[in-house]
């Protein structure tokens, strides 16, 4: 597998790029089912299976398209986004794409007066995802 | 167009406007003196680097504004310095195929030359990204 410029990561809603990013981060948590007991010698036991699995990711960038602050800043808006999707950068890989349900759970925007605006948000999963 | 030479062209505009004689590079004499008409401004080193995100490009630069004057006194080329940043201070700057984010003045000088004419600096700073 050839490496990867980091850029060609991308972030989409819809068929939408989110514009302005210049970081994603993207990592998958998963919690142990710990059965450690008096008969495990004193070594952790986990069961094959994990409790809870978590999908995150999250993006920095220039704001440039209001597309993400929209969501943010409208109370009604559902914050549980379905049509939100994670590209990884290495196009030659076959399975490349993240997609599910990711709930919005924080957007900021910065703003230094003599700097361009910037902006940061993190998306969590809810329910599965998968890798297409 | 390289950028470098279309944010040359909007600062020219943006200063002839004014109504301001304005080099790109002050004309000399055969005997080697000066043959530009004082006072006048020219647009010297315009330092770029990168300001792109993962998928746009841009540039965030400074230019060297110089103001030279005959003047009697250093009030002539504070007083263009002084227009200048009137109009390009947090103003507007057409740059063709850029969107223009911020332009403001960071900095600003006049010094007496040997041969007794004042020699103004200004140095602004722009933000600009491809409009493709």
């Amino acid at each position: 597998m050839a490496k990867a410029a980091g850029r060609t990561a991308l972030v989409k809603k819809g068929a939408t790029v989110i514009g302005g990013v210049r970081v994603s981060n993207i990592q998958v948590d998963y919690t142990p089912i710990d059965v450690t007991d008096n008969d495990s010698a004193g070594l952790q036991e986990l069961l094959d299976d994990y409790g809870t699995g978590v999908l995150s990711f999250d993006v920095e960038g220039i704001e440039k398209d209001a597309v993400l602050r929209d969501i943010a800043f409208t109370p009604a808006t559902s914050k549980m986004l379905s049509d939100m999707t994670f590209t990884f950068g290495s196009a030659d890989v076959g399975a490349d794409v993240i997609a599910g349900d990711f709930f919005m759970l924080n957007y900021k925007e910065g703003n230094d007066y003599k700097e361009a605006t910037t902006f940061s948000c993190s998306f969590t999963s809810s329910g599965t995802w998968t890798l297409s | 167009m390289a950028a470098e030479f279309e944010v040359q062209k909007a600062l020219y505009a943006a200063i002839n406007g004014l109504g301001y004689v304005c080099y790109d590079a002050a004309p000399q004499a055969a005997d080697g003196g000066s043959a530009a008409s004082f006072p006048y401004v020219e647009i010297g080193a315009i330092v770029m680097v990168e300001f792109d995100t993962a998928y746009e490009t841009g540039f965030d630069f400074v230019a060297r504004i110089h103001t030279r004057s005959r003047s009697g006194a250093m009030k002539e080329t504070k007083d263009i310095q002084g227009a200048i940043y009137a109009r390009l201070h947090r103003g507007t700057l057409a740059v063709t195929g850029y969107n223009t984010i911020l332009i403001q003045r960071e900095a600003s000088d006049v010094t007496r030359v040997s041969d007794g004419s004042f020699h103004g600096v200004c140095e602004y700073r722009g933000l600009i990204e491809y409009a493709g």
